[in-house]
């Protein structure tokens, strides 16, 4: 079977299984309200999925910047090509069915305390490999917002960019410029 | 001049001499030599205009602006990352410039009577002459490549320092995210502007959709102009006599899928090398800072050799300095809360290495969706021994240079402190096991003697319509075994020089 079957198939199982099974649904954020391109119940998944990768055992966060930085992720989904958005968003369905059939847990995903979220987490980490890419992408997402947070990058010895990335135009872009056609500055 | 989707808001018929799809090492090459020859040339780009003021040095912003799904495109089983370029320059923005010459064995192997060393040889040295490539100074080795250097000549093995094009470097170390210092002897630097003042037109954002075709003749391209948010503004149609695809080998086979062009042998996308690697990393006592600096200056070929049977046959690994900004280098250390953070506060003393193999493992493109690419590709048995010898070798020469520990990143991540726990630890590569990345992607629309067994003749034109040509590194019948920037750019100067 190939890995997207697999996909559609569990997607669709789990949401059956889901449907069927009474959970309370954790309240939405307010930050997951104001989403583009995840859906309130995607940004809900995320969220927690960012705070069980990035914080420590004790439930601590890596820094004291509070909340998930839902909209970067929103951000950094809305780059990825409609298949991988898709794919995606049947992994997070999946995900947040898991704890079922992967922890026990009787239980959504998000409903998890964090303990419980983490070993999901590691589940899928460590399980069948058609199964570790979802774990993998959600990582990517959850350190690329992560780390480009500057308040992040003090406690691992980075220094940052060497440029303001204020995008204003200096004498180096100025043969740059000089090349577009009339009308393409603004 | 240079038109972006500010100004391409209407729907326009369009008839220039050649359409060049692809603005990277192999179109940029093409566009500079056929423009100053007198042609009228256009070049469509899918990427933006990115200028110095562009490049952030941030991993969030210049992802989406510098790679194909915001650098996050994989093969289809997820095990390699495949990453290649857009933008005005293409690849050319964000690689890190090492100009390593197509190695003459690859090119004897090939055994094509009608492109050898001899006549491709001139190509290679006038690039290198265009675009200042010259050997990294001593001075210019950052504390990694000083920590890989020394392990190399500790053990004996060979190595040497690399050849580059840039100029005015002050070493950042941001280079895989374009060059905010404008540095870069590259497409964007050299070329696009020699091209332009030549007459060349370039439509950035800009995305061909189809080659338009009948009979054995391309006759233009039909192409939409992209706005900010990904819809479609503004339809483009170029007329041309002679159409050449140099969209890297991932998007070229697409394009040519998506154009229905002939391919009775169902050759085009067939073929795939990705010339793949896998990373170790020393962890020193020392702060090595491995993101500044010139990342990639020094390598280690003890492991690589060109030479048919005998010893060295089993020799195609490549070892070469590697670096990351935090992102980067989050995502591919392994597991994840305590254990990672950990790691990532050792971040400052990590020296990696990577490791890539000449690929005998082949693979597909194909479509998937509208303009998404399906690569199939896998790893064979070979190749991954190949990889865990290279992994093996990487730690050897950090322990060598004074690493504390060397972490492996595999799922169940794997530390080695001394010769003795290298020995022992059992280090093998598997897919989805290890973070497997690709930055060279070639072969895919290979050039070759005769219509049933290759995608073009040995000119780069296709064999199935006369006036539609490959210039990217798709032509490669083989994996070159190093990086192909140097190769690619001479492959344009070449296609553009065979087009009468």
């Amino acid at each position: 079977m190939n890995r997207r079957r697999f996909i559609k198939g569990a997607a669709a199982a789990t949401f059956t299984i889901g449907a069927g099974i009474r959970l309370a649904a954790p309240s939405a954020g307010a930050a997951c309200s104001q989403l583009r391109h995840l859906s309130v119940n995607q940004g809900r998944i995320l969220s927690a999925s960012y705070r069980a990768i990035t914080s420590d055992t004790n439930g601590a966060p890596l820094c004291d910047v509070e909340g998930a930085p839902i909209g970067l992720i929103d951000d950094l989904v809305g780059s990825l090509s409609a298949r991988d958005r898709f794919e995606l968003s049947a992994g997070l369905v999946l995900l947040e069915q898991s704890p079922l059939f992967l922890c026990g847990h009787w239980s959504r995903f998000t409903a998890l305390n964090l303990e419980q979220q983490r070993d999901c987490l590691n589940k899928w980490r460590l399980g069948p490999r058609i199964g570790r890419p979802l774990f993998t992408a959600i990582k990517e997402l959850c350190f690329l917002a992560h780390y480009t947070e500057p308040a992040h990058w003090e406690s691992i010895g980075y220094r940052g960019p060497l440029v303001s990335g204020s995008g204003v135009a200096t004498a180096l872009d100025a043969p740059y410029l000089a090349l577009l056609a009339p009308g393409e500055l603004p | 001049m240079i038109h972006t989707r500010r100004t391409l808001t209407a729907d326009q018929e369009l008839e220039f001499d050649v359409c060049i799809i692809g603005s990277g090492a192999g179109g940029g090459a093409a566009a500079y030599s056929l423009s100053r020859a007198g042609r009228r040339v256009a070049v469509i780009e899918r990427g933006s205009y990115l200028t110095p003021k562009d490049f952030s040095q941030r991993e969030e912003k210049m992802f989406p602006q510098l790679f194909y799904d915001a650098g996050g495109r994989r093969t289809r089983d997820k095990a390699i990352r495949v990453l290649h370029g857009h933008g005005v320059g293409g690849s050319t923005l964000h690689n890190i410039n090492l100009c390593k010459r197509t190695p003459e064995e690859v090119i004897a192997g090939w055994e094509l009577p009608r492109f050898n060393l001899e006549k491709f040889n001139p190509y290679l040295i006038k690039i290198e002459s265009l675009l200042g490539v010259t050997a990294v100074r001593e001075d210019q080795l950052n504390a990694s490549n000083r920590a890989f250097r020394r392990g190399v000549e500790k053990l004996g093995y060979r190595g040497g320092m690399l050849s580059h094009n840039r100029q005015g470097c002050v070493g950042s170390g941001f280079c895989e995210l374009g060059c905010a210092f404008d540095a870069k002897m590259n497409v964007l630097r050299v070329l696009v502007p020699q091209a332009v003042a030549a007459g060349a037109e370039i439509y950035a954002d800009t995305r061909a959709v189809a080659v338009e075709h009948s009979g054995r003749r391309a006759r233009g391209v039909q192409c939409e102009v992209l706005a900010e948010d990904g819809r479609v503004q503004a339809r483009l149609r170029i007329r041309a006599r002679t159409v050449i695809c140099a969209g890297g080998a991932i998007e070229t086979p697409l394009l040519l899928q998506r154009s229905g062009v002939p391919d009775p042998n169902h050759l085009v996308g067939s073929r795939l090398h990705l010339h793949p690697g896998v990373v170790a990393a020393g962890v020193f006592d020392e702060p090595i800072n491995s993101w500044m600096g010139i990342p990639q200056s020094y390598e280690c070929t003890e492991f690589l050799s060109f030479k048919r049977g005998g010893t060295d046959e089993d020799k195609r690994v490549w070892i070469i300095a590697g670096s990351a900004h935090p992102a980067g280098a989050a995502s591919l250390l392994p597991s994840f809360g305590d254990e990672h953070r950990k790691r990532m506060e050792q971040y400052p003393r990590f020296a990696p290495l990577s490791s890539m193999v000449h690929d005998r493992s082949s693979g597909t493109v194909g479509r998937k969706g509208e303009y998404g690419a399906d690569i199939n590709y896998q790893l064979n048995e070979e190749d991954c021994a190949q990889l865990a010898r290279g992994l093996r070798e990487s730690a050897r020469i950090l322990l060598a240079a004074g690493a504390r520990e060397v972490l492996f990143p595999f799922t169940e991540p794997l530390v080695v402190r001394n010769d003795a726990e290298l020995q022992a630890a059992p280090i093998a590569v598997r897919p989805l096991e290890i973070d497997v990345v690709a930055v060279h992607p070639m072969s895919s629309v290979w050039m070759g003697r005769d219509a049933h067994s290759s995608c073009t003749d040995e000119s780069g034109r296709y064999q199935q319509l006369d006036n539609l040509y490959i210039s990217d590194a798709s032509l490669y019948p083989t994996s070159l075994g190093v990086p192909p920037q140097i190769s690619t750019y001479a492959i344009g100067l070449y296609v553009a020089d065979q087009i009468t």
